[in-house]
């Protein structure tokens, strides 16, 4: 009943256990293997026991061999596993991966074309301000401050500020359904908008299902229903209107002017109206709004950072603010420490932050820092941070960089090739090097974002987050408690003696960073990016 | 929005990363609530569950520690891709191995100057019917080997232990216990086969 190996494949697997066969003990094992089912049994059991054996020390060196493992929180330790990571469901992601035909997901801002090197930018218009805006899910759903490529926008309620490349500017009342075709076209299917075109823009021309405008130089109103029904207002300068699908033939056009308008029905019956400038929002009343808007957010912000203060899991919580900019001292707000864990501030301007009355440091020149201590060692962290990147200039971009090496030391920065990159060593030669995919691109820079990491030894795991979103999960080849003590925020460590000082400082700002000392939870990061967001 | 898929490959090469080009970089959705966050969990979970039997599968067909890592997560990636044609409820690694073996055989013929000739296809999809078959017990397997690991005497465990943790090696054995690396290889390969009969002895046992 029990098989007895032959002795020629036993040390043939002796050989493979522990290295690699040669050429004509491949051939060997081969033909053993072909010819002896049992032969082939026991080799498939011996390859399950190694493996088994390498998963079972693999934490050698950490001391929770015997705690229990839920299954999902295997212990993930062998170099080999690699953990898939959802930003959302793979449902979705197959999706977007093989219907590109139906809904092509939005091309990213800034392509690099393969024949040359040269980046190009492929959007038409960026989105100013958008206080109120409520999005619907197909089409465009941009924060203000983003480029827009061509598309569908759908805005359900609020208003937008869009501002096309050729400087025509839209401002949209929701329900508003506009297409963006080029930088100097547009169409409207549904909706409100005010239009102001500067003669560099002349010639901006917006279709609706009735009729289709070409703009000399000037500001109008358009207003399609929900039967079609097209109104146009001109405000200032004039207008050229054509009959919709009839091409720009001589027949069908009309001239408008400053002070006149005109109405298209259902059955495409035009009569003329007055216009009423007030039915259309203006630049002047959207940034009112917008500017209220941010008041609120500034102070809800302000409330959940006071509540944030009192998690006892906070090791260190920067606000960035201060009325005593000369002092030097980045003040930890971290509530009822006895000896507050501040920074110090090297280099580095007072600059704005996310709303106005929000401070913030700006980094630029290679000695920017904050230099901080933080003490202990931890089974797990999370830190999260808002910034503003102008540029990732230099290969490595510093957010937090310990003075010391090994031992657990944890470096958090981001790349030139715009990975998010969390690594440490535990001790020489077993290194973990957790980069996320190149997510930080252009559409990052110049645009407060949320970046947060988690690197949590008992589960095994380390995520990094942007914006609130899991990009990358990753499995721990080496999971140790993590240190900090000397470190630097926004630029590396301080080189031992000896060392060249690489030049590894962030350029751009920063107005809020924290350490926690466990693993937060998706949603309590998600909850972090939604009430600090600078727009709602 | 973009679905990322991370792969880490043990040598440090930094990140292989499998993204669709939607432009989460740029538009932060409305709604924060992906429709299927329930069954991507769980597609994470069983993926993540499998990772042990995937890559023992994957090592058994080509006898390659770094060949068979990348090869799993070559593999990963495409399970990660394909997800929505795994249905819930069916064998998650019947469907993995599959995948897994049509992987091995792409491998092999992409490294076809150093291809082992001697393992053809109809070997390797001999193994692989065999292995998902054999690895079902894999987890049972994995249990016993822990209660065998107790028995062993206390020496025969350091050195187990000094040969399978991270950066352990019969060399490296060798030369801080001052033997011969072919005494500490046949001593290992003593106590595997000690290993393997205690835990045939265990499974038989429990499975009457």
């Amino acid at each position: 009943m029990s098989y007895v190996p032959p002795k020629e494949l036993r040390q043939l697997l002796a050989v493979l256990a522990d290295g690699e066969l040669s050429e004509e003990q491949e051939c060997r094992l081969a033909e053993i293997l072909r010819r002896d089912p049992q032969a082939r049994t026991y080799y498939l059991d011996s390859i399950a026991l190694w493996t088994s054996l390498h998963w079972e020390y693999a934490a050698a060196g950490s001391d929770e061999a015997s705690e229990p493992v839920p299954p999902f929180r295997s212990r993930r330790r062998l170099p080999f596993l690699v953990v898939a990571a959802a930003g959302l469901g793979s449902l979705a992601a197959v999706l977007l991966l093989a219907l590109p035909l139906f809904r092509p997901p939005p091309p990213p801002a800034v392509v690099s074309a393969p024949e040359q090197a040269e980046p190009i930018d492929v959007n038409v218009a960026r989105l100013m301000q958008a206080p109120g805006a409520e999005w619907e899910k197909n089409g465009l759903t941009a924060q203000p401050g983003a480029s827009l490529p061509a598309g569908w926008v759908h805005l359900r309620s609020g208003m937008a500020q869009i501002q096309f490349y050729s400087g025509a500017t839209v401002i949209l009342e929701g329900p508003a359904d506009v297409q963006l075709i080029s930088p100097q076209e547009a169409y409207c299917a549904r909706g409100k908008l005010r239009a102001t075109i500067p003669h560099q823009a002349c010639g901006f021309t917006i279709g609706s299902p009735k009729l289709k405008l070409v703009d000399l130089g000037t500001e109008f109103g358009l207003r399609v229903d929900e039967s079609a029904q097209t109104e146009v207002h001109v405000f200032q300068g004039k207008v050229k209107v054509y009959g919709a699908g009839s091409g720009q033939a001589e027949a069908s056009q009309r001239e408008l002017t400053a002070g006149h308008g005109l109405r298209v029905d259902e059955s495409g019956m035009a009569h003329v109206i007055v216009p009423e400038p007030s039915a259309f929002p203006t630049a002047q009343q959207l940034a009112h709004l917008a500017e209220q808007e941010s008041r609120r957010r500034y102070q809800a912000w302000l409330a959940a950072s006071e509540r944030l203060r009192q998690d006892p899991r906070l090791l260190l919580y920067y606000t960035f603010q201060t009325d005593r900019p000369w002092d030097r001292i980045l003040p930890d707000r971290v509530k009822g420490r006895q000896t507050p864990l501040d920074g110090t501030i090297v280099g580095c301007e007072w600059t704005n932050g996310r709303w106005p009355g929000k401070q913030a440091l700006e980094f630029k020149s290679p000695g920017d820092r904050v230099r901080i201590y933080v003490p202990g060692e931890y089974d797990a962290i999370t830190l999260m941070a808002w910034v503003c990147l102008d540029s990732l200039e230099n290969r490595y971009n510093g957010l937090l960089v310990t003075d010391s090496w090994g031992d657990g030391y944890l470096q958090w920065q981001i790349r030139q090739d715009q990975m998010l990159y969390m690594s440490m060593e535990r001790r020489p030669g077993e290194h973990d090097q957790l980069a996320s995919p190149p997510i930080m691109g252009p559409a990052h820079l110049g645009r407060w974002t949320h970046l947060a990491a988690v690197y949590n030894r008992p589960a095994g795991t380390a995520q990094h987050y942007v914006n609130g979103r899991a990009v990358s999960v990753h499995g721990l080849l080496y999971p140790h408690k993590v240190q900090f003590r000397f470190a630097a925020i926004g630029n590396w460590g301080a080189p031992k003696p000896g060392h060249p000082n690489r030049i590894c400082n962030l350029n751009g700002r920063m107005d809020e960073f924290a350490l926690f000392k466990q693993a937060l939870e998706a949603q309590e990061i998600r909850d972090l990016y939604e009430i600090g967001k600078p727009n709602p | 929005m973009a679905i990322y898929l991370m792969t880490r490959l043990v040598r440090l090469r930094g990140a292989v990363g499998l993204f669709c080009p939607a432009a989460a970089e740029e538009y932060d959705t409305v709604d924060p609530t992906p429709p299927d966050r329930g069954a991507t969990a769980e597609f994470i979970g069983q993926l993540s569950r499998c990772q042990r039997r995937l890559y023992a599968f994957i090592y058994a067909l080509v006898r390659h520690a770094a060949d068979a890592e990348d090869i799993l997560q070559e593999c990963n990636l495409v399970l990660w891709r394909k997800a929505d044609e795994f249905q819930p409820g069916t064998d998650f690694m019947a469907w993995a191995g599959r995948i897994a073996q049509f992987q091995v055989m792409a491998f092999r013929k992409k490294q076809a100057r150093r291809a082992r000739e001697h393992f053809d296809d109809v070997l390797i999809a001999q193994l692989a019917d065999e292995a998902q078959e054999r690895l079902k017990q894999f987890d049972q397997r994995q249990q016993a080997l822990l209660e065998c690991l107790r028995e062993l005497r206390p020496e025969q465990r350091t050195l187990v232990a000094r040969r399978y943790e991270p950066g352990g090696s019969v060399n490296e054995i060798a030369r801080s216990s001052n033997r011969s690396p072919k005494a500490v290889s046949e001593a290992l390969r003593r106590i595997r086969e000690a290993l393997m009969r205690c835990i045939e002895r265990r499974i038989a046992l429990e499975n009457g």
